[in-house]
């Protein structure tokens, strides 16, 4: 399938990245090859083969269910922009 | 045109592990800002989620107990989207392939023997983390981000759009939350927002095969504003449809104060996550043994508990219900049963041993249950599990009842003192402490009455209860074993003198009128009063109905349901009920019936009124 200009914008929207006219461009190109290569592989025939959602076919390992994190917010917020009564402040959002 | 309602509902339910889904941070309600945020909670660089075992337990211990499939295989997928309290900039759910697949859930629709059994089918379940909290408010400009939120597990419930009204919608939410109450997946604290609702709401004329466009009401977390919701909903779109107008499919949010829904995102924003799996969690793999060893630790369902209940111990399918309405409800009661029928069988001539002792003891245990202890556990604001009578001192005192030492009424008493903690809660003690014995034999009174004084006062007491303890009701509440003194008044009197005729019993709780109470009593009921002195709460079948009385010069009166009993528990909201002890009135049927009808008169009149010249209307009654 082939992606437009549009499509780049709009992705690079949702990812909330700035792109210039001339760097989407380029990147059009760029994604393009990675979706001819995706288009190559559609042809192989994958009949009564189950999907991987990951490449190593492994299974997750889980924890138990207990506490193991101790409190470390004065270290966390050492690296933060701006705090206030133990919270992170960011630039107000209004929805 | 008629319009029928299409719902289905998104529950988010958070699981009650002690600890995250990806992380060690702790998930205890209420902490510090961020004190229970971890690197990874935070999204530091380099950082690695690694699943909790006790959140994919508890989604497997639903989907059995929802007759779901329970995928083999599930993947985590990120759902992408931006926002302060989603450092990440991704929440790991589920999408493609969820952990609890199908299912289904049977509410009941409609109120006691007129309910109806309807099966709801649910889409899926499926784990996820929850974002963290946003505060708008003082920070200059800037919003303050608490991160101990993030990353507490959820399980989201998807329903099928199988329900047809708000009824159904609330009736369905009410099942689901008792569900995962009973299975211990989730503690349904609604207010620290354990148990919270999305809705999704179209129209569509009735017998039209296609559903109407859709949309989604969120953050619902009561049932009152879930139904509130909904139905403002319903009206809002027909209304628009009606006039020639369209249904845009967007999110909503309710707003409370003042009762309506609004649009929460335009659709130019409208959402587009980009689902992926996630590339740090590979698929979630539950073997069949593990879901044996969960199944084979699942407790007995609600609905087979119930069955079980109605069977074993011949109790009707209403006091099953309520008895059943948690698991430590359902324990309580098959303690207290099993504690005091063992006791009884071991008492000589205690009953007929082949008329089914248990079914006896259950049926008393359940009154209790049902009445006097739930009572008493709604007016403390505590749960079953931190009742301070522990099932076998209720065993000990259904035992008293039983066994004949102890009237109903006499019960009552102890089982206030129970309450209080006297005498250690034992009440033989608190029996032999206030000298409570029945004693039916007058000779057997004056005996017991000349032996000692404590006892004296006593029996005192229980004889006013055949000679006219109208009198004390009516004069100062609390002043105890002094029937006679400061009273006056023909209304008083009169009561006394009715009370006196009176034949049969129940306790009475007496409540001193605040102002507050008389502003109550304007709104409620629209009685105005000039002078209250006292209010009366009658209750009448374990608090399903109550006769309420209030005294002012003139004595007024009035009979009501529900909307007494809504009353009486704004009153207990309000901790504004003190409940005397002692008091005794007596019913007599016709009484009651000319009352009643005199009642009829009273509330055919106009909204604000002052009825009963002096001693037209004297005395309230109890116990029908």
């Amino acid at each position: 399938m082939a992606l437009s200009i549009e499509d780049v914008n709009r992705v690079a929207h949702l990812a909330r990245i700035e792109v210039t006219p001339a760097e989407a461009q380029d990147v059009l190109r760029k994604l393009s090859g990675i979706f001819g290569l995706i288009e190559d592989m559609r042809r192989v025939d994958t009949t009564g083969i189950a999907p991987m959602s990951h490449a190593a076919d492994v299974s997750l390992a889980l924890r138990e269910d207990v506490v193991t994190e101790i409190d470390q917010r004065e270290l966390f917020q050492t690296v933060a922009p701006a705090t206030a009564d133990g919270l992170y402040l960011v630039p107000q959002v209004i929805e | 045109m008629k319009w029928e309602v299409v719902i289905g509902l998104e529950t988010h339910a958070q699981l009650s592990t002690v600890s995250k889904i990806f992380s060690g941070a702790s998930t205890a309600f209420g902490a510090a800002p961020n004190t229970q945020a971890s690197a990874v909670d935070l999204a530091l660089p380099g950082v690695l989620p690694v699943p909790n075992k006790g959140a994919v337990e508890r989604a497997i211990r639903f989907g059995l107990a929802v007759g779901a499939i329970i995928n083999r295989q599930s993947v985590f997928a990120r759902k992408n989207y931006f926002y302060p309290d989603l450092p990440k900039g991704y929440q790991i759910s589920q999408y493609e392939i969820p952990v609890v697949q199908g299912g289904t859930l049977t509410i009941h629709v409609g109120q006691g023997d007129q309910a109806v059994e309807k099966v709801v089918r649910l889409t899926r379940a499926h784990l996820e983390e929850d974002a963290g909290k946003s505060l708008h408010e003082d920070y200059h400009g800037m919003t303050g981000i608490d991160l101990n939120r993030a990353g507490t597990p959820l399980l989201e419930i998807v329903s099928e759009p199988d329900l047809r009204s708000a009824d159904e919608a609330i009736a369905y939410a009410k099942q689901l939350h008792e569900l995962v109450q009973w299975h211990g997946i989730c503690d349904g604290n609604m207010q620290e927002g354990s148990f919270r609702c999305d809705a999704n709401v179209s129209v569509r004329p009735a017998g039209q095969k296609e559903y109407g466009t859709r949309c989604e009401i969120k953050n619902l977390n009561s049932f009152r504003f879930m139904e509130k919701a909904i139905e403002y909903e319903v009206r809002r779109q027909i209304e628009l449809i009606e006039d020639g107008g369209r249904v845009v499919q967007e999110t909503r949010l309710y707003d409370p104060d003042k009762d309506e829904t609004r649009p929460m995102r335009s659709k130019e924003d409208a959402m587009d996550y980009r689902y992926f799996p996630d590339p740090d969690l590979p698929p979630l793999v539950i073997d069949d043994a593990w879901i044996e060893r969960v199944r084979s630790a699942m407790p007995e369902t609600q609905e087979a508990q119930k069955a079980r209940f109605m069977s074993q111990y011949s109790l009707s399918a209403y006091d099953a219900r309520l008895l059943t309405a948690s698991r430590a409800t359902g324990g309580y009661f098959e303690e207290v049963a099993r504690l005091a029928a063992a006791a009884l069988s071991t008492i000589p001539g205690s009953g007929d041993p082949a008329a089914s002792p248990l079914a006896g003891v259950a049926k008393a245990a359940s009154n209790w249950i049902s009445g006097e202890l739930s009572a008493a556990l709604n007016a403390a604001n505590v749960g079953i599990a931190a009742c301070p009578v522990p099932p076998a001192g209720l065993a000990r005192l259904l035992v008293l009842t039983l066994g004949g030492t102890l009237s109903n009424k006499l019960a009552k008493e102890v089982f206030a003192a129970m309450w209080a903690g006297e005498n250690g809660s034992d009440p033989a003690a608190i029996v032999a402490a206030r000298g409570l014995q029945q004693i039916s034999d007058a000779g057997a009174i004056e005996k017991d009455r000349r032996r000692s004084p404590g006892r004296q006062r006593a029996a005192g007491r229980r004889l006013q209860g055949r000679q006219g303890e109208g009198v004390q009701l009516a004069g100062r509440p609390g002043h105890e074993g002094d029937p006679g003194q400061g009273q006056s008044g023909t209304g008083q009197r009169v009561a006394a003198e009715e009370a006196g005729r009176l034949t049969s019993r129940d306790r009475v709780a007496t409540l001193p009128l605040l102002p507050l109470d008389r502003q109550c009593l304007a709104h409620h009921l629209r009685l105005q009063f000039a002078e209250p002195r006292l209010l009366l709460l009658v209750p009448v079948d374990h608090l399903q109905r109550l006769l309420v009385l209030f005294l002012d010069q003139r004595m007024l009166l009035r009979y009501l349901g529900d909307d007494a009993r809504q009353f009486a528990f704004e009153l207990f909201r309000n901790r504004l009920l003190f409940v005397e002890q002692g008091f005794t009135l007596q019913v007599d049927p016709a009484l009651l019936q000319r009352l009643d009808s005199r009642l009829g008169a009273v509330d055919a009149g106009a909204d604000q009124r002052q009825v009963a010249a002096p001693g037209e209307i004297d005395v309230v009654l109890g116990g029908v």
